[in-house]
């Protein structure tokens, strides 16, 4: 109890530190006011020579610098329409200019219309063009046949090395009240610091089907692996694909971007060096915006659980069953650069061993920034992610593991009841657009009427990501 | 009609600002000035592009003349022109085509009018302004259909059939950027682009429109080429752009030469793309349940044990004063390097050192050649034959009050847990604690352990065929080697009478680093018929010795010692003793018939006894009711539910409904039960089944069963009687406490030692009407054993029983002969069969009180059941109990 006491303290003493330290931060963020207003003030400069420049033009409608000008100022003002009918003037003037058809391409690739954007392309080409105009359509052709092409991928790498002050999720105590009485669990069961080396990725794929809503065939895939140094017996292997329909609605009236998406899932995961489970099952995810920008998701998963025992895990098959897991998401942009996201989960585990069936409700929250880096150490952005989560799990039958009678005459297990905070920070280093270091540091507290399963761990990860 | 509109999140006050200005301009004719005013600019004309004025001929177009009301354009083959309105829209007409501008009202202030134009043939291509992007109508009529379009761009060419004289052709819209273009055939049916690239046909005048489907790369660059100038044109410009012009205006700095821009730009025009899932590093382990210890793993040792050592391990203990009153101080110490030489051991243990000589078999040994931590000692050892085990009983010659003890030998091999795929029984004898120094294990001297004439059961192990002889410390179900001992010794007969039952039940487990031996212990004492009960309960394990060693022996089990400490507690509620035991075990031989039959059967029978009532006034009760009894013979289990109530008392006693729940059959339950065979097996409660005690659950039972087999007893028997030697009945104790809730307050309701019956083959109805038909009278003989309450005096008692059934008439007598020294006869009434099933209710005079039973076995061959009556005057007496009999 007393123990319990102190975790509870240190973890809202360590929350306090936190919260100061972010409204710090955000504060620093803050004081750039003058930044916002020197913008604004740009933009209605450009503003009132994009209409001097267009009077201009009415005027003499041959003033080819006027023109030019137009052109370049409507493009700064992200006016792409009014820079296109400019530069669409001086091909009426003279159709062989290979640099107005690559200005032409520019700006209906900025407009997303890739189809026309590469007609201009392949007609600059066709005149051949000095290298540098060559050389830079190229590198919009590249980019427009990754958007043309009905084949889309994305994803990321992220390895690198975890700490953590209890590698093993076991309590501290190495006593425990089990049904032989008070048993002394073996030194590899008791909290123990490890490290471990990790891979994960996580890509999407998407078959555009060619609808005017943009349905497509997406398929996910997701792998992680580790290797500790000592609890290799926790070594994980992870692998898991999802694939399904995504079919967008964008007509719903009062909200946008809705899309539902029915899927099947697939996965296994390797505990040690066994086979640890598969699981088979299928969700559903519905997205949408609403009240302008809050984008909201609500994701339904059912999924079969065959667990595979081990010599060093004679229990596993017992949490053979059942998932079923609800989530509903909030995502809230506060600036441009920053976003509040919410997060509500129910998952309800129905295992073989009744003791292992429960029902789980969780809440979380992040905040999620970005921002130019400090003092210019690096190029780039860095974002900055603080999370919160808190979760009640309700087990559905006593617990054989422990003995809570408080007499060593009676045996009487009792339903195990957890609760689990988890808070901490990533933040990500954006070294170049593809190239991130991720540094995540958080605090794991869980709580549980029976001492077997209560822990605290503290752990560092750090590694490169690598998006493409 | 094509038009395009502005963007629809535009607020409704633009919108209602251009209806009204519409009407303005609609509804009233414009003045006769403003219909030269001017709208637009011819920015480019190539030749043979000509403009007609309303009520006027055609001219030819020149750069940089105004474009006015319901102007009409005319383009030949060669003909090209771009007209850039005052809202910064504009429109690129190409060759042969056909353009009016109907109407275009623009308020510069409020950005809000109107642009329409008919397209009577040709190509075109609309670049939004103002208008289009603060969500004014933009639209386009063709002969086909009519476009509406919400900021941005778009491309249509509107062919001409010349077969129809008209040009009511085919209509092509291609959609190039913005919000949405909506095309309505003259038909009425709408279809509306939403993705840029996206093209809708109508294939004519009065039919619908396509759905939007993707434009061909060929047709979107033939529309351009026919909007974009042809070579030897010059669209009228005094100056002709070169491309050194274009490379040295810096157009290229903002636009093309931002790549990085482009690309934010086109992410940000176009649909974000899907996200790949998040891979939650830092809460795997939790999302896969790796977060337990049963998960991770079992507390058993992964690595192939170590050789043999050369010396020998284990544990030493000794007393620290009272001895016989609390036994080994524990923990004991364990050790390892102790030498075996010319038979004589010596191990250091802590500063000390303990010297005994050691000789295969059991010793007594004098002080000479002896040391310990307290001296030389005189003691008794017992040496395995192949020296793999011993354990030596030690008394200090300077402290003849203290004892110690010491044991060890070598680890039994890794190859003897390994299943053999034949069940294995082992026998083990329990030797005295040299503490306690009782005769009956686990037991203080104080409470029963030096009862006279005790039945002390050999501890039993059975072994599965095809399963590790040691299981996980937290059961899945899965057979592993079960254990058993019990003690039974009853002294005297009537209120003197002093009886006492412990028994063990446990598990070979594989903890870590070696396996070991668990279980529980639970008993009762009763010191004489009038004093309360003790309860005996406590875990028991084999120590890990200093080499992590429980079980001695090499390739066979040769012994180990039990140790734990336990607890007494008086009358369920009183103040619990603590005491320690240390019990060695070794090996003996198997007595014959153990392992014999092992079966997978459900016995039914009934149970009877009397319990007392131990929370506020004492009261004592009978139960009587049935019993279920299922065994599993491949995975070792047995569960057992004993269901019933007070047939007599059931006001006062409180006791409206019994339920007993007994070991169990599935996960979780394993490690309160054993089951060796079909004649010795115990069960503890149920730990994930509570007992309940008028429907409410009891949580805090600790009730035990166990077979007569395990503690054969005479020691009841009156002369001249016997216990039925049925083949189809077997009978056993039970006893124990449940704490339940009862109101606001809890009950304890405890047993001392009560008996249950039961069967595994009830006759058939076949053969009962076959005795019916055959007018047989069955005669039985056998015993009753049962639970007595005489005045406050409670003991345990038996008697012959006689009785005969005429199966025709089910009639019959139950002649009870010197139970307590009491012996009457119940007539049976008919009508009291019921299946194989019997109940009956008798008075006698003296006594009242029910019969159920049951036959057993083909054509009726045994029967058993219970009984419960009650003295109808004179001082209180009740009893309850079984009985078996055969014919």
């Amino acid at each position: 109890m007393a123990a319990s006491l102190v975790k509870t303290r240190a973890a809202f003493v360590i929350a306090k530190i936190l919260a100061i330290a972010f409204v710090l931060f955000l504060g620093a963020l803050d004081a750039r006011p003058s930044a916002a207003a020197t913008e604004a003030q740009e933009r209605a400069a450009l503003e009132a020579r994009q209409a001097q420049l267009f009077q201009a033009m009415l005027r003499n409608p041959g003033d080819l610098d006027a023109t030019f000008a137009y052109a370049d100022v409507s493009a700064r003002l992200g006016d792409y329409e009014a820079a296109v009918s400019a530069l669409e003037r001086m091909l009426l003037f003279n159709p062989n200019l290979p640099r107005v058809d690559l200005e032409l391409g520019a700006l209906y690739f900025r407009m997303g219309s890739f189809a026309v954007a590469e007609s201009y392309f392949d007609k600059a080409l066709a005149q051949n063009p000095p290298p540098d105009v060559r050389a830079r359509i190229a590198e919009y052709l590249a980019q427009i046949r990754g958007a043309l092409s009905r084949h889309h991928v994305t994803g990321y790498f992220l390895f690198g090395t975890q700490y953590q002050s209890d590698a093993n999720v076991a309590p501290g105590s190495a006593t425990i009240q089990s049904p032989i009485g008070t048993l002394l669990l073996a030194p590899q069961f008791v909290k123990a610091p490890d490290n471990n080396f990790f891979m994960s990725g996580s890509v999407i794929y998407d078959y555009d089907l060619e609808t005017q809503n943009r349905d497509a065939i997406e398929v996910t895939g997701v792998g992680f692996m580790n290797h500790y140094f000592i609890f290799d017996r926790l070594d994980l292997d992870y692998g898991e694909v999802t694939a399904g329909p995504r079919l967008n609605f964008p007509h719903l009236p009062g909200v946008s971007g809705a899309s539902f998406k029915p899927y099947v899932i697939l996965n296994e995961v390797g505990l040690g060096e066994n086979q640890y489970f598969w699981t088979y099952g299928a969700g559903l995810e519905y997205d949408e915006i609403v009240w302008h920008d809050l984008a909201l998701r609500a994701v339904a998963e059912a999924r079969q659980k065959h667990f595979a025992n081990a010599p060093d895990r004679p229990l596993s098959t017992g949490l053979n069953g059942h998932d079923t897991v609800v989530s509903l998401t909030a995502v809230k942009p506060i600036t441009a650069n920053s976003a509040l996201s919410a997060q509500f989960d129910f998952l309800n585990q129905d295992t073989v061993l009744p003791f292992y069936s429960n029902n789980t409700y969780g809440v979380s929250g992040a905040y999620h920034i970005r921002y130019p880096t400090p003092r210019a150490i690096l190029p780039n952005f860095w974002e900055s992610t603080f999370f919160l989560s808190r979760s009640w799990s309700y087990y559905a039958a006593p617990d054989p593991c422990c003995n809570t009678s408080g007499s060593p005459f009676f045996f009487s297990p009792s339903n195990r009841f957890d609760r689990h905070w988890r808070f901490g920070l990533t933040q990500s280093l954006i070294i170049t657009p593809r190239l991130a270091l991720v540094l995540q540091v958080q605090r794991d507290i869980l709580s549980s009427n029976l001492s077997l399963y209560g822990y605290t761990s503290d752990s560092v990860l750090l590694g490169p990501q690598i998006r493409f | 009609m094509i038009a395009i509109d502005g963007s629809s999140l535009e607020g409704a006050l633009s919108r209602w600002a251009a209806a009204a200005l519409f009407a303005v301009l609609v509804l009233a004719p414009p003045p006769a000035g403003a219909a030269q005013e001017r709208i637009g600019v011819d920015t480019a004309v190539n030749p043979n592009a000509s403009a007609a004025l309303p009520g006027s001929g055609l001219r030819r177009m020149v750069l940089g003349e105004d474009v006015v009301y319901n102007e009409r354009i005319v383009t030949t083959e060669k003909g090209q022109t771009q007209v850039l309105f005052v809202d910064q829209s504009a429109m690129s007409v190409g060759p042969n085509s056909n353009l009016l501008i109907d109407r275009f009202v623009y308020d510069p202030n409020t950005k809000t009018g109107q642009l329409a134009a008919s397209l009577t043939r040709g190509v075109f291509r609309f670049v939004g302004g103002e208008l289009s992007k603060h969500g004014n109508q933009v639209t386009l009529k063709t002969p086909a259909a009519t476009i509406g379009i919400r900021g941005g761009v778009f491309l249509a060419r509107q062919d001409c059939t010349s077969e129809r004289g008209k040009c009511d052709g085919k209509l092509s819209v291609v959609f190039v950027y913005g919000i949405g273009l909506t095309v309505t055939g003259d038909n009425g049916v709408s279809q509306t682009i939403t993705r840029p690239g996206f093209e809708v046909v109508v294939p004519g005048s009065g039919l619908s429109p396509s759905s939007p489907f993707p434009a061909s790369l060929g047709l979107t660059g033939r529309l351009l080429v026919a909007l974009d100038g042809h070579p030897g044109a010059h669209g009228g410009a005094q100056t002709i752009p070169t491309d050194n012009d274009v490379a040295n205006s810096g157009v290229s700095g903002n636009i093309s030469g931002n790549v990085a821009a482009s690309i934010n730009a086109a992410a940000s025009n176009t649909p974000p793309p899907p996200k790949p899932p998040n891979t939650d590093v830092g809460n795997l382990q939790n999302q896969f349940n790796v977060n337990t210890v049963q998960g991770q793993s079992q507390t058993q040792n992964q690595s192939p044990p170590p050789p043999p050592p050369e010396t020998v391990s284990g544990g030493f203990a000794r007393t620290h004063g009272n001895a016989t009153t609390a036994g080994y101080r524990q923990p004991q110490t364990p050790y390892s390097g102790g030498t075996l030489t010319d038979g004589v051991f010596t191990v250091a243990i802590g500063s000390g050192m303990v010297q005994i000589p050691l000789a295969a078999g059991f010793q007594s040994f004098g002080p000479a050649g002896t040391e310990s931590p307290l001296g030389r000692v005189t003691g008794t050892s017992f040496l395995a034959l192949d020296g793999s085990f011993f354990y030596a009983d030690l008394t200090p010659v300077g402290q003849p009050s203290e004892r110690e003890f010491i044991y060890g030998g070598q680890p039994v091999n890794a190859g003897f847990y390994a299943p053999t795929g034949a069940p294995r029984f082992f026998a083990f004898n329990l030797a005295p604690d040299g503490a306690l120094q009782s005769v009956i294990p686990f037991l203080r001297q104080q409470t029963g352990g030096l009862l006279a004439d005790p039945v002390v059961s050999p501890l039993f192990i059975s072994a599965p065929a095809n399963a590790s002889f040691a299981g996980p410390i937290f059961d899945t179900g899965a057979p592993f080697a079960r254990s058993l001992q019990a003690s039974l010794a009853i002294n005297g007969q009537g209120a003197g009478q002093s009886s006492v039952i412990v028994l063990f039940v446990g598990n070979p487990l594989a903890t870590s680093p070696q396996p070991s031996l668990q279980g529980q212990i639970a008993g009762s004492f009763l010191a004489s018929g009038t004093s309360l009960p003790v309860g005996i309960s406590s875990f028991a394990s084999t120590p890990q010795d200093g080499n992590g060693v429980s079980f001695y022996g090499g390739s066979a089990l040769s012994g180990f010692v039990l140790a734990g400490t336990a607890g007494e507690q008086t009358a369920g509620s009183g103040p619990i003793t603590s005491y320690n035991f240390e019990e060695p075990a070794n090996a003996v031989s198997l007595p014959a018939g153990v392992g014999a039959s092992q079966t997978s059967q459900t016995l039914s029978g009934f149970f009877g006894g009397i319990m007392t009532r131990e929370s506020g006034s004492p009261l004592s009760y009978a139960v009587t009711g049935t019993s279920s009894i299922t065994t599993d013979a491949t995975n070792l289990r047995v569960g057992a539910t004993f269901a019933g109530a007070d047939p007599f008392t059931g006001e006062s006693s409180g006791v409206r409904s019994l339920a007993l729940q007994f070991g169990g059959l599935t996960g979780g339950t394993a490690l309160g039960q054993a089951y060796i065979d079909d004649n010795l097996f115990a069960a503890l409660q149920n730990p994930s089944v509570a007992s309940q005690v008028n429907g409410n659950d009891a949580n805090g039972s600790s009730i035990w069963m166990l077979t007569s087999d395990v503690v054969p007893s005479a020691a009841l028997l009156p002369n001249g009687v016997s216990f039925c030697q049925c083949q189809f009945l077997k009978w056993g104790y039970w006893g124990g406490a449940l704490s339940s809730p009862e109101g606001e307050t809890t009950r304890i309701d405890a047993a001392h030692i009560n008996t249950w019956v039961a069967g595994s083959q009830p006759t058939s109805v076949g053969d009962i009407a076959t005795l019916q038909g055959s007018n047989v009278t069955g005669t039985y003989t056998g015993a009753l054993v049962g639970t007595v309450n005489n005045n406050g005096a409670q003991y345990l008692a038996a008697g012959g029983l006689n009785a005969t059934y005429h199966f025709a008439t089910q009639t019959g007598n139950f002649q009870v002969v010197n139970f307590d020294g009491h012996s009457f006869a119940a007539a049976i009434p008919a009508g009291n069969l019921s299946g194989s099933s019997y109940s009956f209710g008798f008075n006698t005079g003296a006594f009242a009180g029910n019969v159920n039973g049951g036959f057993f076995g083909p054509l009726a061959a045994e029967t058993g059941g219970n009984f419960a009556f009650h003295a109808l005057a004179g001082s209180p007496y009740l009893a309850a109990g079984i009985y078996t009999a055969k014919r």
